[in-house]
């Protein structure tokens, strides 16, 4: 019992003896350096947020634009696709134009020669 | 409930408003990095390890601020976040040197050897090296105790852990650091 209170004292004055002063040091002006260092880097952070997702918001944008734009005019370009190929006028033309040469090859084929000469000789 | 000083509710006003945030946040740093630097300072022993974990605790913190609520203490915050950074890096440390089959704590020995910014005599030396025998969780809680001379229910509330549980943890510890001082002796 004598003998551990005597290594516990001992102990206790190695640790008593040695004291609780910080054995390290730093580089001069360290702290003053480093205060420096984060504010620059905190401030650069910040504004790096957005320069960050500047590009990110230019395509965003640009991306939004054309998909407006897609979709604005795609129904106004099928519309008039579709008005081309229904117009009722085209269809018309081309129906009239089917009815006119089938009505001169109905003529040339009902034509003789005789009667031809005969017109052509009562015009002159 | 935390009691905040004044000097730490004006800091919390401007932190918290985004204008004068960022001024706030180079005041916060000047008040806290000495503290925070000796805290990880002792546990990592060299200077660049320490510089690049206290840049990295401050850098986290500025992170945080947009999530911080402000119901701890702030000098609690930094204090709990150098701590989450400091195990992390010795954890990373540890698995690195795995490949070369080395101790981490051999290798804070011979960095707390070469260190040329150690500043301590023969006895100092030899009592960094009985701290370093503990766990890294012990050893935190001695390092406050005995050099920082903190509180029990000041490390209550940065470790979140009981202050019986610290008040063992720290005899646990002076009792190997004992034990290794007088068998070097």
């Amino acid at each position: 019992m004598k003998f551990l209170k005597k290594k516990m004292k001992k102990s206790d004055d190695i640790l008593k003896n040695i004291g609780n002063k910080t054995p390290f040091a730093v580089p001069e002006n360290y702290f003053e350096d480093f205060s420096k260092k984060i504010v620059e880097q905190t401030a650069e952070k910040h504004v790096s947020i957005f320069e960050k997702t500047k590009p990110i918001l230019y395509f965003a944008a640009m991306l939004a634009g054309f998909l407006f734009l897609f979709q604005f005019l795609t129904p106004l370009v099928s519309k008039q696709m579709t008005t081309n190929i229904a117009s009722p006028s085209l269809v018309e033309h081309q129906q009239e134009q089917d009815l006119n040469n089938q009505y001169r090859e109905i003529l040339l084929e009902n034509i003789d020669e005789e009667s031809m000469i005969e017109y052509l000789l009562a015009e002159n | 409930m935390t009691k905040i000083n004044i000097e730490d509710e004006n800091l919390i006003k401007e932190l918290k408003d985004k204008k004068t945030r960022s001024r706030a946040f180079g005041k916060f740093v000047q008040l806290y990095q000495k503290q925070t630097y000796w805290t990880i300072r002792k546990m990592l022993i060299s200077h660049e390890d320490a510089n690049d974990v206290l840049q990295n605790t401050f850098l986290k913190a500025w992170e945080g601020l947009e999530n911080f609520r402000f119901e701890s203490k702030l000098s609690t915050w930094i204090y709990r976040i150098a701590i989450n950074e400091t195990l992390s890096f010795l954890n990373s440390q540890r698995m690195k040197n795995l490949s070369s089959m080395l101790d981490l704590e051999d290798v804070l020995v011979s960095k707390l050897r070469s260190d040329s910014y150690f500043s301590g005599d023969e006895a100092e030396e030899k009592l960094q090296r009985a701290i370093l025998t503990l766990p890294d969780k012990q050893r935190l809680v001695f390092n406050m105790k005995y050099f920082e001379e903190k509180t029990y229910e000041e490390m209550e509330e940065i470790f979140g852990t009981s202050v019986g549980a610290l008040k063992a943890s720290y005899h646990h510890a002076v009792k190997k650091i004992e034990q290794f001082l007088t068998n070097e002796d």
